[in-house]
């Protein structure tokens, strides 16, 4: 139907086993996937690649640097300050941090699509 | 008498002519007498006044006052009254004149010229008369002298029978006994005074007075009573110590009265002295006994009225200086702590405010606290560490008080071994210490010092009382630990539970969404494989659950649950807990039957409302037996209530009060599963949103739960509890609630 590519969405999740859940789930959902395993990683990538993606899920609890230090650097960087970011948080309280939305772990599967969709829309393989 | 008679015998001549008397005079010459003459009347007279005369002659007729008028006044002077006159006069005197002279005292007339014999015969018995006259008196006077000296000796032997029968009661008697002269000079101790003083006032160096035995504090006292007592005569009373010969002083009443005469004149003092030593003691242990009563009732009290053991240690020794000392010392392990070495003294208080803190830095600054501070305390015993911080080394070392009544050099050194920590102490003016161990059985947790500056020193008593401080300060410490070491459990296990709970959920986030995948990925296909594949997938949901319910648990506790409050309509949210539970429902062959009453709108936080409501619903599925489960919403202006009832086994009476209780159920744990937090999460939920929940219920017929939630808003916070649950543990920093 549309011709649009499929949304990236970058996955920032230090744990490897979440974030190949991720990475399978939003992948066999249609979704064009790259993961991080920390902040710093993903912010590398952000500046050098021209293909931003649609959104990002973002862990908080990370080594080297966290969700909270990402966030900072993404929002001084002209060209990384819009991407919409979806936060991934261990408990229901507020945690502070600027975002589209918060989902509280573990995930269900069924909340995590359609709060991706709801920001970058249905995958065309979907 | 015999020197009377030698006496010589006197004779007056009376005669106004010269060559007459000269004749009397050689008449009577030679006989032994001596004769005084005189030539009037008046001369007579005034001769008569001066000798006692055996005889008067007396011429009758003399010019001036004859001899009638000289006769008649001689007779009214008491010293002549009975002395013989013999008259003279010339021849041929009428009868008249011989009666008159007989009738002015007279007793004998002689005719002149005068016959010499006839006048020396009449003279010489007059004479007679006269010795015989006298002897008798004599007689008379000697006879009365010996009478006098018969009684005087008489009385000499009562008085001597008096004097030793009151002496030997005196020393019978168990009192001292004195007696002064009128100016107040003892003239006689009882024996029970050489007994109790050693000293007698047959000593050459004896005791002045009974004042020489007062203690130096009373006798200024006494002196100026004593002196006021003789001064006006009266009753003299005071209490005092006497010193007795071992150089002890046991307390007395004095008492002394004055002796009186017929007269009324003070002519000595009675005094006694009674021992009421013992009865002093026994009043003085009595108040001693009561303060000490008194002094372990308040100690107790502050002891046990908190666990905050810095602070009841100060109150402590707060009543220590008011009651017992004038300085006191804690030294104690920190029951956060009790691990780490002791460096210095817990508290130093003084009596005196001003003084403490001099004080406090001349004990902190001692080289033992020095000394102390370069140890790390590796592989050391309580009483080590507390001995090396600079506590006192010996009662630390053995546990074992020490009382140092006298603080002299010797003493001072074993306190401290710093010079000028010493010279301070010394500079306080302390007299008298106590040392005891803070200890509980055989462990030693610290020590208590005491310093007396004046008043008595401290004894025995004192001693034993101190140390059953020390012993109920070791109690209140060790319970502390104990308190502390429960607590540090407490919040482990807490923190214990975050962490782990975080740690669960990321494999479970994994879990979840690879099962949730794979479940797309089968989409139906295979039946058998797309069942088990929803089945996994619930018991992840389930697992889920549990975890977070674990990780409410941790937060409640420590107090870390905040709310977000929104906007909410209870009723919506009871509705769409129900929609989402129904399959379970089902499963479990009961039957939701919800009635709102209008809109119930109020400031919740959703998602913890959400949460109560599916742990009432889970509840009463769960307990509900496949009857028919009924959910009230309702509100007036201020509360939103909300009910849920089942109809099933019910819950126990005595089980009532505990099933809001971490990990409490009242049903058989292997009948129902579950972790029993449910309703305790529901309860704290309500409680921080500044409700109420309570159940009510009769076994086999089912319960009824009511949560009332306040629809004004009110801060959200777990300490604002209106229960009487105790508050959540102190929070204490932690990162765990960031893990994700």
């Amino acid at each position: 139907m549309s011709t649009a590519p499929d949304p990236t969405i970058l996955i920032v999740e230090d744990d490897v086993d979440v974030r190949e859940a991720y990475h399978d789930v939003l992948d066999q959902a249609g979704y064009h996937v790259i993961t991080a395993a920390n902040g710093k990683l993903a912010l590398d990538w952000l500046r050098h690649t021209d293909e931003h993606p649609s959104m990002i899920v973002l862990d908080l609890m990370m080594p080297v640097m966290d969700g909270w230090q990402f966030r900072q650097e993404m929002r001084k960087d002209e060209a990384l300050r819009e991407i919409p970011v979806v936060v991934v948080t261990a408990h229901r309280e507020d945690p502070g941090i600027d975002c589209v939305a918060r989902l509280v772990k573990p995930v269900p599967l069924a909340e995590l699509l359609s709060a991706v969709a709801r920001v970058c829309g249905s995958p065309r393989a979907a | 008498m015999p020197a009377e008679t030698t006496n010589k015998i006197e004779i007056l001549l009376v005669d106004d002519r010269r060559e007459d008397l000269t004749a009397l005079t050689s008449v009577l010459e030679g006989l032994g007498y001596e004769m005084i003459t005189a030539q009037s009347g008046a001369d007579g007279l005034r001769r008569a006044l001066e000798h006692d005369f055996a005889v008067i002659v007396l011429d009758v007729v003399m010019p001036g006052i004859d001899g009638f008028e000289v006769a008649s006044l001689l007779r009214r002077r008491p010293r002549t009254a009975h002395t013989p006159i013999i008259f003279l006069t010339g021849a041929g005197t009428d009868p008249g004149s011989i009666y008159r002279a007989y009738s002015v005292g007279a007793v004998d007339y002689l005719m002149k010229p005068v016959d010499a014999d006839v006048l020396r015969a009449k003279v010489a018995t007059f004479v007679d008369l006269f010795r015989m006259d006298q002897r008798i008196r004599q007689q008379a006077e000697a006879l009365l002298a010996t009478e006098r000296r018969m009684r005087e000796l008489e009385v000499a032997e009562i008085k001597l029978v008096n004097e030793r029968r009151y002496r030997n009661l005196a020393d019978a008697i168990p009192q001292i006994v004195w007696t002064a002269d009128p100016q107040g000079v003892v003239t006689y101790f009882n024996q029970r005074w050489t007994t109790y003083t050693g000293t007698s006032l047959a000593e050459p160096n004896g005791p002045k007075s009974w004042l020489d035995a007062v203690h130096p504090d009373e006798r200024a006292l006494c002196r100026l009573r004593w002196a006021e007592a003789l001064a006006r005569g009266t009753h003299f009373e005071v209490e005092c110590r006497l010193r007795a010969q071992d150089g002890s002083y046991r307390w007395h009443l004095c008492r002394s009265i004055p002796e009186r005469n017929r007269g009324g004149e003070i002519v000595g003092w009675l005094g006694t002295h009674t021992d009421f030593d013992d009865l002093v003691r026994a009043r003085e242990e009595t108040e001693a006994a009561r303060v000490r009563s008194e002094m372990l009732a308040e100690a107790s009290q502050i002891l046990a009225s908190t666990l905050e053991l810095p602070n009841a240690l100060e109150k402590l020794s707060g009543v220590i200086t008011q009651r017992l000392a004038d300085v006191c010392v804690i030294d104690a392990i920190d029951p956060g702590e009790e691990d780490t070495p002791l460096r210095e003294p817990l508290i130093v208080a003084h009596r005196d405010p001003g003084k403490a803190q001099a004080l406090e830095e001349s004990w902190r600054a001692r080289d033992g606290v020095r000394a102390g501070s370069n140890g790390n305390g590796d592989g050391e015993t309580t009483a080590e560490r507390l001995a090396r911080a600079g506590a006192e080394p010996r009662v630390l070392r053995d546990g074992k008080a020490q009382l140092f009544r006298e603080l002299d050099d010797e003493a001072l050194w074993m306190l401290s071994d710093d010079a000028r920590h010493r010279e301070v102490l010394r500079g306080l003016g302390m007299r008298s210490a106590i040392v005891v161990p803070i200890c509980n059985g055989a462990k030693t947790l610290g020590a208590i010092t005491l310093f007396s500056a004046r008043g008595r020193n401290y004894d025995m008593a004192d001693l034993g009382l101190v140390e059953d401080l020390g012993r109920r300060a070791g109690t209140a410490l060790e319970n502390a630990v104990l308190y502390a070491q429960t607590e540090r459990a407490v919040l482990a296990r807490d923190e214990f539970l975050s962490v782990a709970s975080h740690e669960l959920r990321t494999p479970l986030s994994a879990l979840m969404l690879q099962l949730g995948g794979l479940e797309r990925t089968i989409n139906g296909g295979d039946e058998r494989v797309a069942k088990k594949t929803a089945a996994a997938l619930r018991h992840t949901h389930r697992l889920a659950k549990l975890v977070e319910s674990l990780l409410d648990v941790s937060r409640l506790a420590t107090g870390r649950l905040t709310l977000n409050v929104e906007d909410c309509d209870l009723g919506d949210l009871v509705r769409e807990v129900a929609d989402r539970l129904a399959e379970e429902a089902k499963q479990a062959g009961c039957s939701f039957e919800l009635a709102v009453d209008g809109s119930v709108r109020g400031p919740w936080d959703r998602l913890r409302v959400e949460q109560v409501v599916t742990n009432l619903l889970a509840n009463a599925l769960k307990y509900g037996a496949g009857h028919p489960i009924e959910i009230d919403v309702s509100a007036d202006p201020d509360t939103a209530i909300l009910t849920v009832r089942d109809h099933g086994i019910g819950i126990a009476t005595d089980d009532l009060p505990r099933i809001f209780d971490r990990f409490e159920r009242a049903a058989p744990a292997h009948h129902y599963g579950g972790l029993g937090l449910g309703l305790y999460i529901a309860r704290e939920i309500v409680h921080a949103h500044g409700g109420w929940i309570r159940a009510a219920s009769w076994p086999e017929q089912g319960a009824t739960f009511t949560v009332e939630l306040p629809r004004a808003a009110v801060v959200a916070s777990t300490s604002q509890r209106l229960d009487n649950t105790p508050p959540p543990a102190r929070a204490r920093a932690s990162t765990t609630e960031n893990l994700s």
